[in-house]
């Protein structure tokens, strides 16, 4: 059984790794290595902070779905809880809120919330796996066809909303970014601190119940919690799918289901994946810039698929 | 959707027989350059039919039937109209257009590459609309005017279609042509005309101006906090640069005292 | 030690268990017998709130269960459901540590925690797969991974569904072993649903006959005969003792058997 020891090196290794990738990001270019100017390099510093930073919090929020619903498709892009959080952030911007500060993350997390209540209340009291992808495919749906009506409405948002709802790491508003950053990751920390809870509830509803985990609680405040990580990561990077859903199942190879040591090799998984989903978006074509959803989802679907036929 | 529209076109095209009108010419604009340019020729009689974005001159959206939207217009309301011509831009309305050829309407597309192909569209659409002496009028007017517009010498421009993702107007538009017309060589060389563009390139770049289409400064400035080497232009009233129409003349001239007046900033 | 007062239990209108009394000492094993569909299932997932009550109260150790906290509830009983598929790859060992969260919640466990943990794993005889993931284990290893969680409880009463169902005949000598073993070294109580009679009649004390949601009757080892299970099964069976004092509980697959 592992123990503290195991769980230093466990972040030790993750931290080096999204340091290194990090740092990478920063001085890695369409021309190679180089040192970058000052403005190239401050872009790179929001780009790569915009880019770790919705990452682990994406795959903390799909190690909490993918747990607290004992499901391993679960993602928060499957769940509908992305797409929530665009909702929410499409309809401010539709009454012309300014994209800026603590309101954003909010609304975003708080549209999440409903989104995954609406989502599992159709799948039903079973909680089976294929319901509540199926439901949250549904869900999805619906979302982004009241985005686009929305859309349709006011024409002059058309490109944004649409990059927003395959991913747009571009984010530069610092107040933004340090907000939406602060909830994800007291959401993140919550979500940490209940890592033994977790655990009790990956073991289903009954056997939870017999470990002393009152389990409706529980699985609320998880799933809450993870939906309001997924809205601030949603408010500064728009709907990435496969991230929350490939950084968990990665991170288990590594350190087992233990969510004291999952979670943070998962968060720094998913902000590597990002990361380099990102450089290739970015790199890939350049100057020309693919949206980088399109990049997780060619890489996500197939690992759906794979986890879908183990 | 755009199936059972289509579909629906079909059903009701062949109670449009009358497609040759004897009271003459039935012209559906979908174009809101075109429809100023048939304003500019006086041909506006045999117009029956423009799009939302049709805002010039003023009384167009006043005096005709919109038809809707610029890339999505109504099939019904057009077959409602029974338009004897259907004038396009092209770019952005592949999908509408082919559906009305389909439908069996003659559609004429004119998608203009640059000033000199505009002037011959409006000859063009002059010798339709049988107004052909005031089209050359116009020509010349505004040959003239274009001739009068200084030079700048060797500066580059970016045009911005987009804050947020950033999107390019590249050097296959006709805004990048009117560009170049006045000495600003487009810093997007690019298959596609609207391609999605990284901000590091942008800033490495260093074009001599950022020519803002898609936002104001300030929200420019806001969403791109790291771009400070570029003077950047913003035309009061951007239909007049974007538009193929008679009044682009009055857009590449404000481009140019915009351009002149951020120079003598510095 | 656990009384259940006129208790009723289910979802809707339609309850699953209606109206149960009974009593259930300290120190023995009792057997829920019944066939299918009764509600023996129920009445055990009832006693750890997994089941809405409807009516009347289940009382441990006098305290009624509603009024106790999960985590209190949880450090009187453990409940073993007849099958798990875990959906993660939690190793044996990390499943049999959840078992102490029951007791201590702290973030990491304590010395004593994982002095009983591995003392779980030893008793369970999974050394030998500790750190291979519970989803990839027979449903014997399973079974037994299960009362390893529970032994890191050490809660006095143990609740186990069907335990045997998915056992072979050595599998489940080793498990019903352990069970008496628990039961009369450390004065654990049972209560366990069975569906083969022959093993609950050769490992229980108490027996609760359960038929259509309700309790027929009460008896004691050597109370049950064969008119008894014959009538709650609706069909006629033959007990049968041997001389070492061990019991079978047979049915009559044909009418020719040699009177």
């Amino acid at each position: 059984m592992r123990g503290r020891k195991d769980f230093l090196l466990i972040v030790a290794g993750a931290a080096i790794a999204g340091a290194a990738v990090f740092c990478l990001s920063l001085y890695l270019g369409p021309e190679g290595l180089s040192i970058p100017g000052d403005e190239i390099l401050r872009l790179r510093i929001m780009r790569a902070l915009c880019g770790a930073g919705a990452g682990a919090a994406l795959a903390a929020a799909g190690v909490a779905y993918q747990t607290v619903l004992a499901n391993p498709l679960a993602d928060p892009y499957l769940l509908g809880s992305s797409s929530g959080a665009a909702a929410g952030i499409a309809a401010l911007s539709f009454f012309g809120v300014s994209r800026a500060g603590l309101i954003f993350p909010l609304t975003a997390g708080l549209c999440s919330c409903l989104t995954v209540a609406a989502v599992l209340k159709i799948a039903g009291r079973s909680f089976s796996k294929k319901n509540i992808i199926l439901s949250g495919v549904a869900v999805n749906l619906f979302l982004s066809a009241a985005v686009i009506f929305m859309v349709s409405i006011r024409k002059k948002e058309f490109f944004s909303v649409m990059y927003f709802m395959m991913g747009d790491l571009g984010e530069t508003r610092i107040s933004l970014i340090a907000a939406s950053l602060m909830i994800a990751a007291a959401g993140s920390l919550f979500l940490f601190a209940k890592s033994r809870f977790l655990n009790a509830l990956a073991a289903g509803k009954t056997l939870s119940r017999q470990l002393g985990c009152d389990w409706k609680k529980e699985s609320l405040a998880a799933l809450a919690a993870a939906s309001v990580i997924t809205g601030a990561a949603v408010s500064i990077s728009g709907t990435i799918g496969f991230i929350g859903l490939m950084a968990p199942h990665i991170a288990r190879k590594f350190t087992g289901s233990d969510a004291r040591f999952l979670l943070p090799a998962a968060a720094a998984t998913g902000a590597i994946l990002l990361m380099i989903s990102d450089f290739a978006a970015k790199n890939i074509l350049f100057p020309q810039e693919i949206p980088v959803g399109v990049i997780t989802a060619m890489l996500g679907a197939p690992f759906f698929l794979w986890i879908y036929r183990k | 959707m755009l199936i059972l529209i289509f579909l629906s076109a079909l059903i009701i095209a062949p109670g449009c027989s009358s497609r040759k009108a004897p009271e003459g010419l039935r012209v559906v604009s979908l174009s809101p350059g075109i429809t100023e340019i048939i304003y500019a020729i006086g041909a506006e009689d045999a117009l029956y039919g423009i799009t939302n974005h049709c805002n010039w001159p003023p009384k167009a959206s006043r005096a005709k039937e919109s038809v809707g939207d610029f890339s999505f217009p109504s099939m019904e309301k057009i077959a409602l109209i029974q338009p004897s011509l259907i004038l396009a831009a092209g770019d952005g309305q592949r999908k509408a257009i082919s559906h009305l050829i389909n439908a069996g309407y003659d559609v004429r597309v004119f998608h203009p590459a640059d000033i000199t192909e505009l002037f011959a569209h409006i000859m063009e659409i002059g010798r339709i609309l049988g107004k052909t002496k005031n089209a050359a009028e116009l020509v010349k007017n505004m040959k003239k005017d274009i001739s009068s517009i200084p030079k700048l010498k060797n500066k580059s421009v970016f045009i911005e279609v987009c804050p947020k993702p950033l999107i390019a107007a590249s050097d296959k538009t006709f805004l990048s042509a009117i560009c170049e017309k006045i000495g600003l060589s487009n810093i997007a060389v690019f298959q596609n005309s609207y391609p999605g563009v990284n901000a590091e390139w942008l800033i490495r770049k260093k074009p001599d101006y950022i020519l803002l289409t898609g936002s104001s400064e300030q929200e420019f400035r806001a969403l791109h906090p790291y771009i400070k080497n570029s003077k950047i232009i913003r035309p009061s009233d951007i239909d007049m640069i974007v538009r193929p129409g008679p009044r682009i003349t009055r857009g590449m001239r404000e481009i140019y005292y915009l351009a002149e007046d951020a120079e003598k900033k510095q | 030690m656990i009384t259940f007062e006129n208790f009723s239990a289910g979802y809707t209108d339609d309850f699953v268990i209606r109206d149960i009394s009974c009593r259930i000492e300290g120190g023995k094993i009792y057997a829920l017998i019944g066939p299918n569909a009764a509600g023996k299932t129920t009445m055990l997932r009832s006693i750890i709130r997994d089941i809405p009550r409807a009516a009347g109260r289940i009382l441990i150790d006098g305290n009624d269960t509603k009024s106790l906290s999960a985590a209190a509830l949880a450090q009187k009983v453990s409940y073993a459901p007849s099958e798990i598929n875990p959906a993660f790859n939690y190793s044996v060992s990390e499943f049999a540590a959840m078992g102490r969260f029951a007791v201590n919640r702290a973030f990491w466990e304590t010395e004593e925690d994982i002095r009983s943990i591995s003392g779980a794993i030893r008793d369970m005889g999974l050394e030998s797969v500790a750190d291979k993931p519970v989803a990839e284990l027979s449903s014997g290893q399973k079974q037994s991974c299960l009362l390893a969680q529970i032994i890191a409880k050490d809660t006095d009463i143990i609740l186990l569904d069907e335990p045997a169902a998915h056992l072979d005949i050595s599998h489940r000598a080793v498990f019903f072993r352990k069970v008496l073993d628990l039961k009369n070294n450390a004065g654990k109580t049972f209560v366990i649903t069975f569906h083969d009679l022959n093993d609950a009649i050769n490992a229980a004390d108490e027996f609760i006959l359960f038929k259509e949601g309700a309790i027929i009757a009460v008896a004691e080892k050597n109370e049950i005969t064969e008119n008894l299970l014959s009538a709650l099964y609706g069909t006629e069976v033959m007990i049968s003792e041997f001389p070492d004092g061990r019991k079978a509980v047979l049915p009559l697959f044909s009418d020719g058997y040699k009177s």
